[in-house]
């Protein structure tokens, strides 16, 4: 196995990365003759300002391929000094089976696999898991993920089944703090390093970061913004059928009865949340309002429109009254014209004009 | 006298480094990680677990893992 394992770790270089940055450090040099030879030509005329310039080109074609330089022998000193041989893998798989109790190796999928132990965070059992790391991912050093957990007594977070740990959904282990030691010690094959870093993550609980948080794994998820809001702060619609965090709760202001927010709708006038039963429509502009807002049917503005339409009507109806045939006037002088339903049909004084606008 | 020192944490550490004669498990512990608990971490020598007065030698191998590390989401 460990034979195996060490013909599987053998760099692939999938991902061509030594022969890329050498590839690109070869073609700065065409460039950076030219600006050699053009930076000696202005020295020997005496172009000073052409030769300042040509200067500073050289310098930062000199610090480009300086960076690419260090990253070149970086990349292929890390790999070539570090890489161990079969005897270190024999010795991390020892240590693997001694820290979990097993380890396996699946030739098909170049798998290398072990099992923690059942994991509780925060009194909370999440079961154990499979630590895969993909060896050819791992040999060809990409920035490709290697590592799979798998959960073995899988206890899914209510809302969403991906998640069966805080800091994993889909196989997918979010490493936080782990990214830069893991990335080190699989780019170096130290195995047994490699899932003793997993492990510890999966035996943390960061309660900063999670996929989905411990307090909330047994909630429901809202059905209108998603939180997931544990037993005490999820309510239940009766109208919708649905679970609703307590931002999206609410209840009438009229009959008390509690809903969501879709299916309490709001008084136009004061803002105050109504069940359908509870909210009436304005006549005159068909808002929606509560009982309390409406008089007459009415919301506060259409009244006042209405107020203000009878009094223009009265005064145009006294108007028509006044400009009417002056000889009407002269033949029937006074009384016949006030009548008692309030509506007047002909007013000859000031007395009867302020009666009939109060009337 | 030279030791393999191996940190799994922080951006993670493998390299030969030079130690003093006679220098403990503990006495490394306290220059590397001077405000960590021992506790709190996995130390093996030579993949061994390791105790902390444990006196290290020419070429051992001392690996230093935190035994809790955060993670993240996303
Ligand atoms: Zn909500
Ligand atoms: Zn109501
Ligand atoms: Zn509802
Ligand atoms: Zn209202
Ligand atoms: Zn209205």
């Amino acid at each position: 196995m460990a034979a195996d394992i060490h013909t599987q770790l053998q760099p692939i270089d999938h991902c061509g990365r030594p022969p890329d940055s050498l590839h690109l450090l070869i073609a700065e040099i065409p460039d950076l003759q030219r600006t050699c030879s053009q930076f000696r030509q202005c020295v020997g005329q005496q172009w000073h300002l052409a030769a300042d310039s040509k200067r500073h080109k050289l310098v930062r074609q000199l610090c480009r391929m300086d960076t690419a330089i260090s990253k070149l022998t970086s990349d292929l000193t890390s790999r070539s000094k570090r890489l161990p041989t079969a005897h270190d893998i024999l010795a991390d798989l020892r240590e693997i089976e001694e820290e979990f109790g097993e380890v396996r190796y699946d030739k098909r999928s170049k798998s290398l696999c072990t099992t923690t132990e059942p994991i509780t965070l925060e009194g909370l059992e999440f079961g154990r898991f499979t630590i895969c790391f993909n060896l050819s991912t791992i040999a060809s050093n990409c920035d490709e993920n290697p590592l799979n957990v798998i959960a073995l007594d899988p206890n899914p977070c209510a809302a969403d089944d991906a998640v069966v740990h805080p800091h994993v959904s889909a196989g997918h282990l979010c490493l936080g703090d782990a990214t830069a030691p893991l990335r080190k010690a699989t780019t170096e094959h130290r195995l047994a390093d490699a899932f003793q870093i997993v492990a510890a993550v999966l035996r943390t609980y960061s309660a900063d970061s999670p996929f989905c948080a411990i307090e909330n794994w047994n909630g429901r998820p809202c059905d209108d913004c998603g939180f997931i809001a544990n037993e005490d702060t999820s309510f239940y619609c009766e109208p919708c059928d649905k679970n609703f965090c307590e931002d999206c709760f609410s209840r009438c202001r009229d009959c008390g009865e509690s809903m969501c927010l879709s299916c309490l709708s709001s008084c136009e006038i004061c803002g105050d949340r109504i069940c359908e039963d509870c909210q009436s429509l304005c006549d005159g502009c068909g808002e929606v309002a509560c009982t309390g807002c409406l008089e007459n049917e009415l919301c506060p503005s259409c009244l006042e429109d209405r107020e203000n339409e009878e009094i223009e009507n009265d005064d145009e109806e006294i108007e028509q009254e006044s400009t009417e045939d002056p000889s009407d006037k002269s033949q029937e002088p006074t009384s016949r014209v006030f009548t008692t339903d309030s509506t007047v049909t002909s007013v000859q004084s000031d007395r009867l004009v302020e009666t009939s606008i109060h009337a | 006298m030279r030791i393999m020192y191996i940190n799994n944490f922080g951006g993670g550490f493998a390299d030969h480094i030079e130690i003093e004669e006679g220098t403990t498990v503990s006495k490394l512990f306290a220059q590397k990680i001077p405000d960590g608990r021992p506790e709190d971490y996995l130390i093996r020598v030579n993949r061994l677990p390791a105790s902390r007065d444990q006196i290290l030698k020419e070429g051992d191998r001392i690996t230093i893992t935190p035994t809790k590390i955060e993670g993240a989401a996303a």
